[in-house]
């Protein structure tokens, strides 16, 4: 049997080595379908299919509060209700609690921002993790007035200590604050993401206050064995519901999500974009086939010969049907081989992407023996796709008619109709993935156009983070705040400076806040009544330096100083807001002058003590992200010097390139303070643009198929056609001898290969309308449905097809009829 | 002829007709025919005879319409495509007009096919390769491919191929009709000794030359037997 396997691999070799140009064609033509298929299923890989790599992964699971009435997830479990679940609960075997953040980190100088993270000292025992050096958190070290310490990851030992072997009891200065370093992490240990620095984070309950918004860490349980998330989430529902009526002030309308825990890492919409990346690949590498399926199909004729020979001889069906899905493997094993290295480019390409997805470690996206099994299947699945209608055809010659006519080449009709059918199956494939591609140009188109209220140009910003240890309070970092302003307005260059807290034209974490507001007199039952808008605090010149407009009233001044108490009623508190927040709240009226509160929305009537008056009015810039196609926002401003933050942005306008500003910038810093490191330091135009990033990597990705399958589709149609007129070059020679002039040829030709292309996108229209829901999540500003687009991608195909069909039309309306019959 | 032989092919009223656009075109009309172990038959005929067609039913290329055909005195007329190629490949030599050798395989590959093909362990398949290329003196050119041959030796090739399953009945299609008459004479010299040595052979032909080295010439006309002749050898 192996002796037989052998010899057919032989023959299968030497008949693929005897037409060189033909295997070439049908390799790379497989090539670019297993490669991109591949490098997309590495993604796919890594994103979904990979568990926790901690011990119990299976029993861990995301504790989440979710406000029921309004549908969204308002963060962890509060400090209140998790000690209270802590104490009744049966169902978990212990929870615990995180926060992250960026870190400020020095030692002796040399200040260093990374991402850190403040977990409860039973985190690391929770997800089973071991220390690779000294130790990790002990119990006890979330107590209130525990000694904070600091566990490092191993990655940072390594890069910024050198992996000193004695950097245990060393100290470093996390935020200002002087702790010693108890541990290191194994290598490649994170959490969540790809954190280097661990403080122990204290717990006090009775020192906390019971809020509604505020102290919601990230909450992580572990199920007892033999208890489903259902048991546990029923548990935890029923203590909610009892902490809903005994503190509706904080907890009216809250329950409890409970999650596996690997879903903090899988979200919804990444999965559909992804997986219609995939399937799109999937899609390539299937037109790839078909085109091969045809190119074997076109040969099949060539061999009938030589099949009805084998089938005299004895062979039996499976045994030529055998012959033919081998020549189709090898072609597909070796078009894998070129598609891996493919895959390996492409994976290398997308590197720099991968790495803004601040994946951890353990969802790395790279190449490795995981995927291999996937490689072996779609190649063999691509053989045997690409081989299977060739091989029935084969199998199923007549071999007395064909032993019978030596001078027999012609293509059967059920072979001219297989062919015809790849066609059309190519057409439509590259129909949907061509209207996938132009959905996601026009997002991108769309989102660009956008109109985002400022003038992001030569805008330079970088984020400052200032602690307790250098800057004890708000004065404090007032006074740096106002030296780096000022400092930097007098650099050469520098039209302008401000300072903000979160940043325009951005959604999520970084950008503004969302607020309940309510004006001043007027009553809510609910939650749900009040207006939600948004809520920036910035410095002055933010609107000069945004080049945005101040249209009424006033724009805030040094005078807006930090009160002596801020919440005391007769404080006064000033804001601008947005003309969109005016027409929400006061339609038709002037605002200037008026209060609004923030109440925490759950008392009847006003429950805030203290309001804020609007002084001026302002022109929308977005608030919302300019990839929230609802609106650019309703929001208001609050003056910083009100609410100096810990964490500040800085914006600097230049004359030039902003860039250009960022080692001035640094260097000024240092000057100022030479212990605070800066970080994110990039121009406007680039932290906008990672709002969208998610969006551009799918439009170039998708672009890169669309082409891909757009090429082998109008390979495929060529070379049917091609093939086509070459069989028939007898019959087009006979109808010329009749009186059948060029262009009637030429005519016939394209309408025969026209209605192929026609039915193709028939099918593809169809297939396109139920497909591009996947995309919805991603799209902005275009219905999956777009018919621009759909209507685009029909005159591209028409026009490339009929470009495809008239290369071989004009070549069928010059046949020669006395040559065509002489040579028959 | 020993007629207390049992057949080794025995024919019973075997009809073809060919249905083409509602017409229906009589290829074969009763034919009654037996072929006894060790005889050298001939079909002979004027071509559109039904000479070829009789062939292709013969050697289970084709199904008659009507009649009943025994195979070493097993139905065969009806049997399924895979039956068929079962009992083609172990029952049957061919012997084809144009050689029919596959021009991608070697001399030594071609003759061996059918043995692959009967799931035949390869020391034995190289036993049996040898001994038939070596019957047909084409040994020394086993690995040449059939290109690099001349007719006469695709068809002494073709032969060998024949040979090597040692199949009941060796079927020739026009064996010398793509040959000069030297090359033609050498094949049916070659046939005649095959027969001596107690080879079955059916053959058809159109030539009358050559349908004299058979042992008994079958006349066919209009897809009818219209005379059976036994050659007296010299």
């Amino acid at each position: 049997m192996l002796d037989t396997t052998l010899k057919e691999v032989r023959f299968a070799s030497r008949m693929l080595a005897k037409r060189p140009g033909f295997s070439i064609l049908a390799i790379l033509t497989l090539a670019i379908g297993i490669g991109l298929t591949t490098q997309m299923y590495t993604v796919v890989d890594a994103l979904f299919f990979r568990g926790l790599p901690y011990e119990n992964e299976d029993r861990l699971v995301n504790l989440s509060s979710w406000n029921r009435a309004q549908n969204f997830q308002m963060g962890g479990i509060s400090v209140h209700d998790l000690d209270y679940f802590r104490e009744r609960q049966t169902s978990f075997e212990a929870f615990t609690t995180y926060g992250t953040g960026t870190i400020n980190l020095s030692q002796e100088g040399n200040p260093e921002r990374v991402d850190g993270a403040f977990v409860e000292d039973n985190l690391f025992a929770l997800l089973g993790i071991e220390p690779y050096m000294g130790r990790l958190f002990q119990p006890g070290e979330s107590d209130p007035g525990a000694q904070r310490v600091a566990v490092i990851a191993h990655s940072i030992w390594q890069r910024r200590f050198a992996s000193d072997p004695d950097i245990l009891n060393q100290t470093i200065r996390v935020n200002g604050e002087v702790v010693p370093i108890v541990g290191v992490l194994p290598p490649n240990t994170h959490w969540p993401n790809r954190e280097e620095i661990y403080t122990n984070r204290t717990v006090d309950v009775a020192g906390t206050q019971r809020e509604r918004w505020g102290n919601r860490p990230g909450t992580i349980g572990l199920l007892r064995a033999g208890v489903t998330l259902d048991e546990a989430t029923t548990q935890l529902i029923g203590f909610a519901g009892i902490l809903e009526e005994e503190f509706p002030d904080s907890n009216e309308g809250v329950t409890v999500q409970v999650e596996p825990l690997i879903n903090n890492f899988q979200d919804d919409g990444s999965r559909s974009a992804v997986s219609s990346m995939f399937f799109s690949t999937i899609f390539v590498l299937i037109i790839a086939c078909a085109n091969v399926a045809n190119l074997l199909l076109a040969r099949s004729t060539l061999r009938q010969k030589e099949m009805a020979i084998r089938s005299a001889l004895g062979a039996n069906r499976w045994a030529i049907m055998r012959q033919i899905l081998l020549e189709s493997t090898l072609l597909s094993s070796i078009g894998a081989v070129f598609g891996i290295i493919y895959a390996l480019v492409g994976l290398k390409l997308l590197e720099n992407a991968v790495a803004m997805m601040n994946l951890p470690p353990w969802m790395e996206i790279s190449f490795n023996s995981k995927v291999l099994p996937f490689i072996i299947l779609i190649t063999l699945v691509s053989g045997v796709l690409a081989g299977l209608l060739p091989a029935l055809y084969s199998s199923k010659t007549d071999v007395n008619e064909i032993l019978k006519d030596d001078t027999r080449t012609g293509t059967g009709r059920l072979t001219g109709l297989a062919s015809k059918f790849l066609v059309v199956f190519q057409i439509a494939l590259t129909c949907i993935v061509l209207i996938c591609t132009g959905l996601t140009i026009r997002t991108i188109m769309n989102i660009q156009n956008v109109d985002l209220g400022f003038n992001p140009d030569n805008i330079l910003t970088a984020r400052i983070g200032l602690f307790e240890g250098d800057y004890p309070d708000q004065e404090a970092q007032m006074i740096f705040m106002d030296r780096l302003t000022e400092t930097m307005r007098n650099q050469p260059g520098v039209e302008s400076v401000t300072t903000f807290t979160r940043y325009p034209g951005r959604g999520g974490w970084f950008g503004p806040e969302f607020r309940y507001v309510l004006q001043e007199g007027a009553k809510f039952t609910s939650e749900q009544d009040l207006p939600v808008v948004r809520m920036n605090v910035i410095g002055e010149n933010f609107f000069n330096v945004f080049q945005s407009q101040v249209l009424t009233g006033r724009d805030f001044n040094e005078g807006d100083v930090l009160p002596e108490n801020y919440f005391a009623p007769e404080t006064f508190r000033p804001a601008l807001i947005n003309t969109g927040m005016a027409e929400q709240l006061w339609p038709g009226e002037d605002p200037i002058g008026k209060r609004f509160s923030m109440p925490d929305g759950t008392s009847q009537g006003q429950s805030a003590s203290f309001f804020f008056t609007i002084v001026g009015t302002v022109s929308d810039m977005n608030m919302n992200g300019i990839n929230d196609n609802q609106s650019p926002g309703n929001g208001f401003y609050l003056p910083i010097r009100q609410q100096p933050p810990r964490f500040f942005t800085i914006a600097v306008r230049t004359r030039q390139d902003p860039m250009q500003m960022a080692p001035t910038l640094r260097q000024e810093i240092s000057r100022l303070d030479p212990n605070l490191p800066i970080y994110w330091v990039e121009s406007m135009n680039d932290r906008l643009e990672e709002v969208i990033f998610g969006q551009l990597i799918t439009r170039n990705l998708f672009t890169l198929f669309g082409i891909c399958a757009l090429i082998l589709a109008c390979i495929g149609l060529y070379g049917v056609m091609s093939y086509s007129v070459n069989q028939r070059t007898q019959e087009i020679g006979i109808r010329m001898a009749i009186g059948a002039n060029g262009n009637r040829v030429l005519r016939m030709v394209i309408w025969q290969g026209s209605r192929q292309v026609i039915l193709g996108l028939i099918l593809g229209l169809i297939g396109a309308f139920f497909a591009t829901n996947f995309l919805a999540t991603l799209l902005y500003d275009v219905n999956p449905r777009d018919p621009i687009t759909f209507g685009a991608v029909v005159l591209i195909l028409v026009a490339v097809a009929l470009l495809s069909i008239f290369v071989p039309a004009r070549r069928a309306s010059r046949v020669d009829p006395a040559k065509a019959l002489h040579t028959q | 002829m020993a007629t207390e032989d049992k057949s080794l092919i025995k024919l019973e009223g075997i009809t073809k007709v060919f249905l083409t656009d509602e017409i229906e075109t009589h290829a074969l009309s009763g034919i009654h025919l037996d072929i006894f172990p060790g005889e050298f038959v001939s079909i002979a005929g004027p071509s559109g005879c039904g000479k070829s067609t009789l062939l292709s039913i013969l050697g289970l290329l084709d199904s008659p319409t009507d009649g009943k055909y025994l195979l070493d005195e097993h139905p065969v007329a009806n049997l399924s495509r895979e039956e068929r190629a079962r009992i083609r490949n172990r029952e049957i030599g061919f012997i084809f007009q144009s050689f029919n050798l596959i021009g991608d395989l070697s001399v030594y590959e071609n003759v061996e096919l059918p043995l692959i093909y009967r799931g035949m362990k390869p020391s034995e398949r190289k036993s049996r390769v040898s001994a038939a290329l070596d019957k047909v003196q084409m040994i020394h050119r086993k690995n040449h491919l059939p290109s690099q041959l001349s007719g006469g030796q695709q068809q002494r090739v073709a032969v060998a191929r024949a040979l090597a399953g040692d199949p009941k009945i060796l079927l020739a299609d026009e064996p010398t009709g793509n040959l000069d008459s030297k090359n033609g004479e050498t094949v049916m010299n070659l046939l005649g000794q095959l027969n001596d040595e107690g080879a079955t052979i059916c053959m058809v032909t159109h030539d009358d030359r050559y349908a004299h080295h058979a042992k008994r010439i079958v006349s066919l006309l209009d897809g009818k037997i219209v005379d059976e002749e036994v050659v007296a050898k010299a």
